[in-house]
C-alpha cells in the first residue's frame, strides 16, 4: 500500500525521469565540454590540452578557410532562402488552381522530401561527374565536357542546384496550405469585381501567405546554415573548399586536422546564429499552425 | 477573362510539367543504371539499358545489402519505439504539473533547449564520449536518436496535450478508481493517436534517412553501418566501378517509396507540420 502511495505522489517526476538522464549524460555533458574545449588547443589525439583563454576565437577571425567557409555559407543560404520562396510560391499556386490530377502532383513534388539527403547527393554526384558531360560531348557544349564540380563556381552552383532540388518540396506544401487558407468567397468576389490574376496575387493571395512565408525564411536558413551530409556526400567541400559550408568545417577541422578546441570555437559561434534564429522561429510559430 | 484563364492555366500545366520532369530525370537514371553495366553507364549515360542486366544487384547483394538494409531497420525502429514509450510520458506530466510547480516549468526548458543547439556543438565531445565508453555501435546510437527525438517531439506533444486533452478527462478517471498512471495508459496515450502519427512521422524519416550520427558513431565497425553509410562507403569503394553503387540507391529509393505510396497523406500532413511547429 505505501508503496503505491509513493508512485502515486511522485507520478510526475517518474515519469520524466529517463529523458532527463539521457538529455544530462548525452547532451548537456558534451554540450558544457564543447563550450569547454573552444577555450582549449586540444588536438583529440591525447588527453593534453592547454587553457588558451579566447585564442581560438581571435584565430578565426584571421582564419582565411573560415572567412570562404562564411561566405560560401551565406551565398547558399540566401540562394535558398530565395530560391524556395519564389519556386515553393510558383509551384503552389499552380497546384492550387483547378487543374488536373492535383493531389498526383501535389505528391510527386513532395516526393524529394522523403528521400534520404544523402543518397539525392551520391545520385547528383553521378550526374554531374558523367552525366552533363556526356551531354556536354554529345552536343558540343565545352563548359559541359568537364564535371561541374572540378570548378569552384560550378561546384557551389551544383551544391545550390541540389539543395534546392530537395528543399524545395517542403515549402510547396506550406505555401499550398497557406494557399488553401484564404476563404474562396474572398476571392470571388475580387474575380467578379474584375481583379485580374496578377492583382490577386498581389492583394490577397500574398498577404494571406505571409506567415508561410516568414515560415519557409526560417526553415531555409537554418537548412543553409547547418548543411552537411548532401555537401559532405558530393563535393567533400571542395574544390578549394569553395562549397565548405560551416558545418563542415567544423567536421574538417576536427576529424582532418585534430584541432578539436579550434573546431569547436567554429561550432560556438555557428550555435550563436542558430541560437538567435530559433528564437525568432519560435515566436513566429507560436501565430501559425498548418492542420 | 476567359483568355486569361486559359493561359494562365497552360503556364500552370507547363510549370507542373517541367518540375515533375526535374525531379524524375536523376530518379529514372538512377534505376535505368542499376540495369546497365559500368561500361554502358560510362558510354551510353542516357540510353535505355542494353542488354538489360541484374549483375548490379547480383554483386550488390552477395556485398551483403540485406545485412545494411536490416541495421537500418533494427535501428529505425527500436528508436521509434523508445521514443513513442518515453516522449509522451514525459510531454504528459509536464503539461500537468508544469501550471502548479514551478520545478517542472524549468524542466521543460531544459527538455527542450536542443531545439536550439545545432549538432555541430557536441558532435566532436560526443563522438569522443561515445568510443571512450564502448557506446560506438548501434546500441549507442539507439540512445543517441532517443535522447536528441526528445527536444522537439516533447514540444509537439506538450502542445497539443495543452490544446486537445483536458484536465477533467483524468479527473473523470480519477473519480473511478483509477491513479494517474493507469489513466494515463488507458484514457490519455490513445487519445493522442493524432500527433502519435506526426512524431511517429517525422522521426522515422530522420533516423531511416539519417547520415551524420551514424558517420560518426559507426563508420569504424563495417558490419553495423546502415543503408546511407553503407550507400556513401559502397559508392567511394567502387569509384570507377558504379554499376553497383547505383543499384544500391535503387534499394534505398524503393523502401522509401513503397512506405510513402501507402502512408502519402499522411507522411505529407505529419512532415509538414512538424517542419512548422
Amino acid at each position: 500500500m505505501k508503496s503505491k502511495s509513493f508512485i502515486e505522489k511522485h507520478w510526475g517526476w517518474l515519469f520524466l525521469i529517463i529523458p532527463l538522464i539521457l538529455q544530462a549524460i548525452f547532451f548537456y555533458f558534451p554540450l558544457f565540454q564543447g563550450a569547454f574545449y573552444s577555450f582549449t588547443n586540444w588536438t583529440g589525439l591525447t588527453y593534453n590540452y592547454k587553457f588558451v583563454g579566447i585564442n581560438n576565437y581571435k584565430l578565426l577571425l584571421m582564419d582565411q578557410n573560415f572567412a570562404k567557409s562564411i561566405g560560401f555559407t551565406a551565398i547558399l543560404t540566401i540562394s535558398l532562402i530565395i530560391g524556395e520562396i519564389v519556386i515553393g510560391i510558383l509551384v503552389a499556386r499552380a497546384l492550387n488552381s483547378k487543374i488536373k490530377g492535383q493531389t498526383f502532383f501535389r505528391a510527386w513534388f513532395f516526393f524529394p522530401a522523403v528521400l534520404s539527403g544523402l543518397t539525392v547527393a551520391l545520385i547528383f554526384k553521378q550526374v554531374f561527374n558523367y552525366g552533363l558531360p556526356a551531354i556536354g560531348n554529345a552536343l558540343h557544349i565545352e563548359w559541359l565536357q568537364t564535371s561541374l564540380l572540378g570548378t569552384n563556381t560550378g561546384a557551389v552552383i551544383a551544391t545550390i542546384f541540389v539543395l534546392l532540388w530537395q528543399g524545395v518540396a517542403m515549402p510547396i506544401i506550406i505555401f499550398l496550405a497557406g494557399l488553401q487558407s484564404i476563404p474562396d468567397e474572398i476571392k470571388e468576389a475580387a474575380e467578379m469585381d474584375g481583379a485580374n490574376s496578377r492583382q490577386i496575387f498581389w492583394n490577397i493571395e500574398l498577404p494571406y501567405m505571409l506567415p508561410s512565408i516568414s515560415m519557409v525564411f526560417i526553415l531555409a536558413l537554418k537548412s543553409g546554415l547547418t548543411a552537411f551530409d548532401q555537401i559532405f556526400a558530393m563535393t567533400a567541400g571542395g574544390p578549394n573548399n569553395s562549397t565548405t559550408s560551416l558545418g563542415l568545417l567544423v567536421y574538417n577541422y576536427a576529424f582532418n586536422n585534430n584541432s578539436f578546441g579550434y573546431a569547436n570555437a567554429i561550432a560556438i559561434v555557428l550555435f550563436i546564429l542558430i541560437a538567435i534564429v530559433s528564437f525568432i522561429q519560435i515566436k513566429i510559430s507560436n501565430k501559425y499552425a498548418v492542420d | 477573362m476567359e483568355k486569361e484563364n486559359k493561359s494562365k492555366k497552360f503556364w500552370d500545366y507547363a510549370l507542373l510539367i517541367v518540375g515533375g520532369i526535374l525531379i524524375l530525370i536523376p530518379l529514372l537514371y538512377t534505376f535505368l543504371s542499376s540495369f546497365k553495366t559500368t561500361k554502358q553507364i560510362m558510354n551510353h549515360f542516357f540510353a535505355w539499358p542494353n542488354p538489360w542486366t541484374t549483375a548490379n544487384f547480383q554483386r550488390l547483394f552477395s556485398d551483403g545489402v540485406m545485412g545494411y538494409f536490416w541495421n537500418s531497420i533494427v535501428i529505425t525502429v527500436l528508436s521509434i519505439v523508445l521514443v513513442m514509450i518515453f516522449v509522451p510520458m514525459a510531454a504528459y506530466s509536464i503539461a500537468r504539473n508544469m501550471s502548479k510547480h514551478t520545478a517542472f516549468n524549468w524542466m521543460y526548458i531544459l527538455l527542450i533547449i536542443g531545439i536550439f543547439v545545432p549538432f555541430q556543438v557536441i558532435m566532436i565531445p560526443i563522438t569522443v564520449m561515445m568510443s571512450k565508453i564502448g557506446l560506438a555501435n548501434m546500441w549507442g546510437l539507439i540512445i543517441l536518436y532517443l535522447t536528441y527525438a526528445v527536444p522537439q517531439t516533447l514540444f509537439l506533444y506538450v502542445s497539443y496535450i495543452k490544446q486537445s486533452v483536458p484536465e477533467s478527462l483524468d479527473e473523470a478517471a480519477e473519480i473511478d478508481g483509477a491513479n494517474k498512471i493507469t489513466a494515463y495508459f488507458k484514457i490519455i496515450f490513445p487519445l493522442l493517436k493524432p500527433m502519435h502519427a506526426t512524431t511517429l512521422i517525422i522521426n522515422a524519416m530522420w533516423f531511416w534517412n539519417d547520415f551524420m550520427l551514424p558517420l560518426l558513431i559507426l563508420n569504424k565497425d563495417s558490419k553495423m553501418w546502415t543503408l546511407p553509410l553503407f550507400q556513401y562507403n559502397y559508392t567511394g569503394q567502387y569509384f570507377n566501378d558504379y554499376g553497383p553503387s547505383f543499384a544500391s540507391y535503387v534499394v534505398g529509393i524503393i523502401t522509401i517509396t513503397i512506405v510513402y505510396l501507402i502512408f502519402q497523406k499522411n507522411i505529407i500532413a505529419g512532415m509538414s507540420n512538424g517542419a512548422v511547429k
